[in-house]
Parts: C-alpha cells; structure tokens; sequence
C-alpha cells in the first residue's frame, strides 16, 4: 500500500469510528444528532492547539481534547435530552453551527479561516487508527449485548414503557450522547492527524448528515451494517475518482447517488441492508452449515 | 446608537423577519399535520428559486407575477413528488417518526447536491421584477423589495390563517392534526388533507423561493442556510401553531439584526444557540403555549 | 456502562503507547514510495533523459471555485501544450496530470497524494485557492516536490515566524502586497482620510486581505472608522451594512468572493452609503451582471491589464477566447495558469535533471525575470513571492466597461 491508499483507509476508518458512534445514539437510543461533526471539532481543535500553543505532549493532549468533548455533550445533553426527541435534533443543528463559528471567533488562536497546520506528524498512524477502529467498533458490540444495551433499546421503542420499567430515560440519554461524542472527538484527533490540517468549514452539517446516511444505509439496527458501510461509502468515491458520467465525474454525483439508494431503502427495507442481522460466529457457521447441508435441516433450528 | 439607527434596524429586522415567518409557516403546516420537522423544505425553496430565475430568463423579463405564479406551481409539484417518493409509503406502513424526518433529510440533502452538480455553488443574480429602489421617509431608508416582500409575507400569512380558521378545509385540516385516524373515523380523507398540506406549503415555499433569490440572489444552499432560522422560529413559536410561528419569525429577525450589529456576524450562531436552549428550557411549549403532541 | 467506559479509556492507553513508540520525529521514512521513481534518474542514462517530466496540477475544477480553477486548468494545458510544441525541456516531453481538488481541504490532500503516490509526479502546479495548497505546504518539502501556483495568503509561503516553506513558491503579488496597492491607492490618488472594511471572516481570502489593508491605512495617516464582518452562511448584512453607513467613511474596502461582494455592495448603496467602494481582484468581470442598479464610485485590483491590445496576456486571452467560445469575459486566472507553468519550466530549464525537486526548488529560488503573461517575475528567495510586480487599478465606466486607471508599485515591506 502507498501514501495515498493508506491515507484513504485512515479516512474510511474515521468514518467507522464516527458512525459507530452514532450507531449507539440513533441506532441504539433513537436519538437523531445532526452535529456530531461538531465534536469532531472540538477533539481536533482542542488537542492541537494544546499541543500547539502549551507544549502538551500529543497522548495528554488528545486526552484532554476528548474531554473537552465530553464536558460539551455533558451540558448540551443535561439541558437538551429532557426536550422532545427532534428539540433534541434541533438544537445539535444549532451546535454544529455553533462551535465552527466559535474557530472563527478565536481566529486570533485557531488560525480562523486561514486554516489551522502544525500538526505533529505520526508515524505508523494507519496502525493506531485501525487499532481504534477495532477497539472503538469491539466496546459498542459490548455495549450492545450488556445491560445498557437492552435498557437502550427499550427506551428506543417506547420512552413510557422503559420508564415503567424503572429506566432512568434521561440519565441513559445523557449517557449515550456523551459516550457517542467521545468517540467523534477521537475521530476528529485521527482526522486532523491524517490530514494535518483543519479549519472551520470541514466540520460542517454535510459531514454530520452524512454519518446518519451511512448509519441508516448499513441498517440503523446493525452494526455491522453500520460499520461495513460506513467503510465502503466513504472509500468508493474515491476509488471512482477518475469514472465520468454525463461528462462530469463520479465524484460528484456520490451523494445524489447515496441518497437515491438511501431514499429506496427507506421505501422498500426502512431497517436498512442488513436490517437487525449482525455479523456473529454463530452466523457464519450457520451459513457454512446451510450451504453444506442443502436440506435445510441446521436452517430450521435457527 | 442613536434613536434613528434603532428604528432602521428595527425595520431591516422585521423584514428579515417577514421572510423567517414564510419558511416558519411552511415548516409549521407539515409538522402539524404529520407532526415531524420537514427538512426538505428548503431544498424546495432552492429549488423554486432556481426555477423561477429560469423561468425569468427564458422569457425575457414577463411580468412578475407570471414568474411568482410558476415558481409557486413548481413548489406544489416538488412538494408532491417528495412526499410521494419519500413519505408516502412510509405514511402507508406506519413506520417510526424517525423515518419521516431521515427522508426529509437526505430530501434536503439530495436536493442541493443535484443543484450544485449542475449550477456549481455560485450565486445567479435575479434579474429584477420587483422595485430595488429605496425610500428615505423622516431619515430611515426603507428599501421597497424589502416592503414588497413584507406585504406578500404578511398577506399570504393572513389568507393562510383565514383558510385555516374559517373554512372547511382548514377544519379538516385542524382535524387531522390533533388525531389523522380519528378524523379519518369522522369522515374526512385524511390522507388527501396530508397532500394538500403539502401542496400548501410547497405553494409558501416556491413563492419564498423567488422573494429570497431576489434578495439574496439565487444559489443551491439557499433555501437549506435560510430553513434553519425558518426552523428555529416554527420551535419558538411552539410547533405546530402558525401565530406563535410568525410572531417569532419576526422576533428572530429582529433579534439577530440587533445580535449582528452589536456583536458581529461571528457570534450570531452562538447567541442563537444560546437564545434557543434558554427557551427551549424555560418555556419547551414556546410562544403559542399549546403542546403538540407527540403521536410516536 | 462503567466496562465500556474503562475498555474506551483503554482504548487510549494502548493508543498512546503505539503512538509514543511511533514518536513524533520526521523521519520522512512513510514516503519511501516516490523514492523509486526518483532514483532511476539520478543514473544519468540517455534513456532515462528523455522519459517524460511528470507535472501534477491540482485545481477547482467543481466546486463553488470552479468557475476560477477551470480557467486556471485552461492557462496550465496551454502552456504545457505550448512548450511541448516546442521542444519540451531540453528535450523531455511535460506529461500533465490534472486533479480537482473541489475548493474542498480533504480533497485537495486525497488530490495531491494521489498525484504523489500513485503517478510519482515531479512538480507540482497549485491551485488560486490557498486553503488546499495549505494542506500541502508541508508535505511538499517531505516528498520533495516543488510547487508553484496563485495562493496569494502569505501563509502559503512563509509561516507566522517569517521561515519559508521551501517547496512553495507564488507567482503573483501576495495578498499583503496587493491590498496595500489598494490602500496607497485610495490614500494617494483619491484622498481619502477614513476607511472602513466589511469582510467575510471565514473566508482565508476575506481576512488575508482585510488585515494588511487596514494596517497599511492607518500606518500611513488614515484612519479605520469602522470594521464589520459576516459568514458564508449569511446573507442579510443590514445591519453591518447600516453601522458602516451610519459610521460614513470615505472609503469602504469589501473582502470577499463576487457573490458577496455584490451583496455587500448592493446592501451598502441601499443602506444609503454614498462614498467610494474598494475592492480585490474578485470584483472584476463579471461583477457588474451580478448587480442591480449602477455602479458608481466602485475601484478593484486587477493583475493584468488584460483590455490594452499588445500587453502580454492579451494574446493568451485571445487564445482562451477561441478555444471556450462560451466564455463572455475575459478570465485573469487562465494567465495565472499559463504563468505558473512558465516559472516552473524556467527553472527546469535550467537544471541539471528537471525531475530532481531539490535542484528545480534551489533554482526556483533564483527565479529571475521570467516572461510570463503578467510581466517578468523575479522571486524573492526570502519569501517565495514575486517582487517588484505592479497592480492595477481598475473601475467601470457608465456602459461598465473595465477601465485601467492606474497601475500601483508597492512592496509587501512597506511598512516595515
């Protein structure tokens, strides 16, 4: 592999990283945030002008970055989960405006426009970022199948019931939103790592919405659905660079593509590709057993 | 700041203002009905506003209100078609609000991309079909597209609100917004009375589409950059209620002309933020006081 | 909960391990993939000399710049379809490869290492935009590949200490240089004594040229009376557009793209502003067809004066005329494009081995009177930028026609 497929990889696993975060907040709680590319902004912002401007070491910094996060999610979640779930949708809109502006604000610290560089070069990134990946995707299967995961997923179906149940809805919230912006603020760190360099306008709501079209695509009760497309989106446009269509390249019509396919998804299999299947050993032996065994008789058990 | 610049800003404010209302109204009518937050919206607006500069080209300057007239056709007819290709089915197999308001937004989202694909991101300057000309009255500059779009908004706003009050159909469609399936028991078609709703707020939004081109000149993120404020007020205002809507649609103008001016273009986003999350907190009902339901 | 929250925690843990063993030195070991394509030249084989010299051009050619970077595109393929006719260098044929970088940071990276990993290019020529070429500005030195193009920010080519970033160069006036010609302008030949900005604040180009104006006024005997600023997401600037007004400077300097410039412009004359309006280069042609109403009072910068037949770049704007016939005006980034591939190929010229990027960038740095469609172009070694480049001052007339009023000497030192 050279520079640039690496590059390209570290870039689709972003996504993944990004997406599964969402995954545990749309997908998990039913919750629908259309400015995590905000925390992305922070987590980048945050460590590299740590590192920048204090001299911080890049571990403690990054560290200190995703906790800036964090303590951002705490309060918007405090304040905003209590509120019907699309007040809720509404105001991470009005987040993910809100922090790209305050890079402008502070123009005189993050470069504003200009764009922010000086970003400490990493070696070996591609490493690091799939061993995030791995680790990232590993504990929200984890979260999936424990407690919280099932406490989740009733409070998705129905707010009222989980309650009755003896559910603290709104402290299960806040504790998903804050646990999903962790996750985009490590995505933003890699990002910003990868690219080396960062301003305002890459953090926009295109970049949130996106998550949610790769999330819903995949089937936003899957993870694996999640994290597979997640990973081929992001990566396939840029395989189609250099393919034209109607004289204008692939590239351009990704998103148009995306969202027809997304659109008759939606029409004709609301639960996405992979729908509530994910991907297990116990799957795949069962495949193997299906296809070795024509009859069927390993298929009725299942 | 002296008493003449309060009221100039005063007035720039409530224009603005006048223009937030009409995209607040659009927003207000689909939630009431359908109860979830309509995103393509201002893809239509784009989209109408695209529609009508073309129509404005092509014929070499017809009089405007052909221009209005075919923008807002073109909005009934976007309206329709995204709800029969995004909402329909999923209205059909009662599926989860959070599907309604995902195809509301890869609408939004499809819809500006198509319009950058094909016009790049550029602005297109509307060739004028209303006066640009400004008046001076006691000192304060009144800009007359700014009075003209302010008498549209506020006479559509009216006719809006006499349909919904005093006639049949605005019975019908109060009806199905407190309960489609009851209403639906009561004799009234429901399902026709959601399209309608549509093709009304297409209708708001393809006549937006050509007062904002003219205004702001006309490009893809348009409508998606103004829906946002649109959205804002219709929470305000409370979902769902139209009075509430335009009362702070106006105040939202108001509030951001006065935000910019003493604090500066940058902050505004926040202080918006801010504004929302306060009322959100103190008052989730907003202005109108009526809680709209959540039917999921 | 608690288990995922201290499996995340050790997430971070292992990943600071892996990165403290990476370490943070720049070894430049990762761009071991552009060495082969270097190494064969360096034996000077007959055979290798007349392998083709490998240029990348990265411009916007989607995206909201297009409509600058496919000009941009045209000057490049001209010029290389040009000295290709003639000969190459010494010799050895140019091979083009064009990326789009769609006005897009993330973009312009995938772009340019693409162009670097993949073809294994030798030089590179950027696009007018400077945050794209500011992704790259320190990745070029790495891979060594010298880079030439119209990023007009300064923080293209130095950084904030005044340290050059080697591989880049500019081949225009920077920013600094021509918002002080616009400034010395308004000062000198239209007498202003006050002057106000309105400028985009998240647009690099918006601020790069608000600032040094505003430092240049009132260093020599102005005044700056009034400063606003607005988004890309706005597009009510009332308010700005009345404190400006109530405020009533001479003179009123808009820094931004056309699109806004207009809105800016109109909001201002309808907020009942009467006095001079300045601008930059963006408020060229086709400014005017974006407008409602008249335009009076209004000076911009020009680069070339590109409506005098017999200047340098008339006859390359006619070529571009005959080959984009949809084309109503005349577009100054075609010469920016043909420009940058005329210093780049000067200095090949004149190396040893063309392909060799520290050889072509220790000679760029030598650059001295190129003829280019804007002028001989003599860079400064200190800083990557041209020097001793004129700007021209240009207004509209009653049928707005461009006119040339004047052409402006100043250097970006002014005021040091």
């Amino acid at each position: 592999m050279n520079n640039y497929q690496i590059g390209l990889t570290i870039l689709s696993c972003v996504s993944v990283i990004t997406v599964t975060g969402v995954y545990a907040l749309t997908g998990l709680c039913g919750m629908f945030s259309l400015g995590q590319a905000a925390f992305m902004c922070i987590g980048a912002y945050g460590t590299f002008m740590l590192t920048r401007y204090a001299g911080i070491p890049l571990i403690p910094a990054a560290l200190l970055g995703v906790l800036a996060g964090v303590i951002v999610a705490w309060v918007v979640g405090r304040l905003t989960l209590k509120l019907r779930r699309d007040y809720f949708a509404l105001m991470t809109v009005a987040l993910g405006q809100a922090i790209p502006s305050l890079v402008v604000v502070f123009s005189e610290y993050t470069n504003g426009a200009l764009g922010f560089t000086k970003i400490p070069k990493v070696n070996g990134l591609i490493w690091i970022t799939l061993g995030i990946t791995v680790l990232v995707v590993f504990c929200i299967r984890n979260l999936k199948y424990s407690r919280y995961g099932r406490m989740c997923l009733a409070l998705k179906t129905d707010e009222l019931a989980a309650k009755s149940f003896g559910i603290n809805v709104y402290k299960l919230k806040v504790k998903i939103y804050i646990l999903a912006s962790a996750i985009a603020c490590i995505a933003g760190i890699l990002f910003a790592l990868r690219n080396r360099y960062i301003d305002n306008t890459q953090f926009n709501w295109a970049l949130s919405a996106e998550m949610q079209i790769f999330l819903f695509f995949g089937g936003s009760n899957s993870l694996t659905g999640a994290v597979v497309s997640a990973f081929v989106l992001k990566m396939l446009p840029n395989i189609l660079r250099n393919v034209q269509l109607f004289g204008v390249s692939m590239q351009e019509y990704r998103i148009i593509l995306y969202c027809i396919l997304v659109l008759i998804i939606l029409n004709f299999r609301p639960a996405g590709i992979m729908g509530e299947h994910e991907l297990n050993f116990r799957w795949v032996s069962r495949l193997t057993a299906k296809i070795k065994n024509a009859s069927g008789r390993n298929g009725g058990k299942a | 700041m002296t008493g003449k610049l309060f009221i100039q800003l005063l007035v720039n404010g409530i224009s603005i203002g006048a223009v937030y209302a009409l995209i607040a109204v659009g927003f207000a009518l689909v939630f009431s009905v359908l109860k979830f937050s309509n995103f393509s919206f201002g893809g239509t607006i784009s989209a109408c506003a695209f529609i009508g500069f073309f129509f404005q080209k092509a014929f070499n300057q017809p009089p405007y209100w052909i221009t209005v007239l075919v923008s807002s056709v073109a909005g009934v007819l976007i309206a329709l078609t995204v709800d029969l290709l995004g909402f329909n089915r999923i209205r059909k197999k009662n599926s989860p609000k959070i599907y309604y308001f995902l195809s509301s937004v890869v609408f939004a989202i499809m819809i500006e991309q198509i319009l950058t694909v094909f016009y790049g991101t550029q602005m297109y300057a509307f060739p004028s079909i209303f006066a640009t000309t400004t008046l001076q009255i006691g000192g304060i500059t009144f800009s007359k597209l700014d009075m003209t779009i302010l008498a549209i908004a506020i006479s559509l706003l009216v006719i809006l609100i006499i349909i919904i009050d005093k006639t049949k159909l605005g019975l019908a469609i109060r009806a199905v917004a407190i309960n489609s399936n009851t209403s639906r028991l009561m004799g009234i078609n429901s399902s026709v009375i959601i399209v309608l709703t549509f093709a009304i707020a297409g209708f708001l939004g393809g006549i937006t589409g050509v007062m904002l081109g003219q205004k702001y000149s006309v490009y893809a993120s348009l409508g998606p950059s103004m829906m946002l404020k649109g959205f804002i007020a219709s929470v305000i205002g409370g979902l769902g209620s139209l009075g509430g809507a335009i009362v702070a649609a106006i105040l939202l103008g108001v509030v951001e002309i006065f935000a910019t001016f003493v604090f500066g273009a940058e902050i505004v986003p926040i202080v918006l933020f801010g504004i929302m999350l306060i009322f959100l907190l103190v008052r989730p009902q907003g202005i109108a006081g009526r809680i709209a339901e959540e039917k999921a | 909960m608690k288990k995922v929250l201290a499996l995340l925690l050790a997430v971070v843990m292992v990943i600071g391990v892996l990165a403290g063993c990476g370490g943070q030195a720049n070894t430049g070991g990762q761009t071991g993939t552009d060495q082969p394509s270097q190494a064969p030249s360096q034996s000077q084989g007959t055979q290798k000399d007349l392998e083709p010299i490998k240029l990348g051009n990265i411009q916007d050619l989607t995206g909201s710049a297009s409509e600058a970077g496919v000009a941009n595109a045209w000057g490049v393929e001209y010029a290389v379809k040009m000295i290709n006719s003639q000969g190459g260098i010494n010799g050895r044929m140019i091979e083009l490869y064009t990326e789009d970088c769609k006005n897009d940071a993330t973009e312009a990276l995938n772009a340019y290492r693409k162009l670097v990993d993949e073809i294994g290019i030798h030089a590179l020529i950027g696009p007018p935009l400077s945050n794209s070429a500011a992704t790259w500005k320190e990745l070029v030195e790495e891979d060594q590949i010298p880079c030439v193009g119209h990023f007009m920010d300064e923080s293209c080519t130095t950084d904030e200490n005044g340290n050059v970033y080697k591989y880049m160069f500019l081949a225009e006036p920077g920013c600094i240089q021509q918002s002080y010609s616009i400034a010395k302008f308004a000062l000198e030949k239209l007498g202003i004594k006050t002057a106000g900005v309105l400028y985009n604040t998240a647009n690099a180009f918006a601020v790069a040229h608000a600032k040094p104006f505003m430092d240049y006024i009132n260093a020599k005997g102005g005044k700056i009376v009034v400063e606003e600023t607005f988004s890309w997401s706005d597009a009510d600037y009332s308010a700005q557009a009345a404190k400006v007004a109530a405020a009533n400077p001479d003179a009123v300097f808009l820094s931004d793209y056309a699109a806004q410039a207009k809105l800016c412009y109109q909001q201002l004359r309808e907020a009942g502003y009467k006095g001079i309006i300045l601008g930059a280069n963006t408020l060229a042609l086709p400014f005017p067809t974006l407008v409602d109403g008249e335009i009076y009072d209004l000076y911009f910068l020009q680069n070339v004066d590109m409506f005098s037949e017999g200047t340098d770049c008339y006859d390359l704007l006619q070529a571009f005329f005959k080959e984009n016939p949809d084309s109503t005006y005349p577009k100054v980034n075609a010469c920016f494009g043909y420009d940058a591939v005329m210093v780049m190929a000067d200095a090949m010229r004149r190396a040893k081995d063309p392909t060799d990027g520290a050889e072509v960038q220790a000679l760029l740095e030598q650059t001295k009177d190129v003829p280019t469609s804007s002028g001989p172009i003599t860079i400064d070694p200190k800083t990557h930028r041209p020097v001793g480049m004129p700007m021209y001052i240009a207004t509209y007339d009653e049928n707005n026609n461009v006119k040339i009023v004047d052409k402006i000497f100043v250097s970006e030192d002014a005021l040091k």
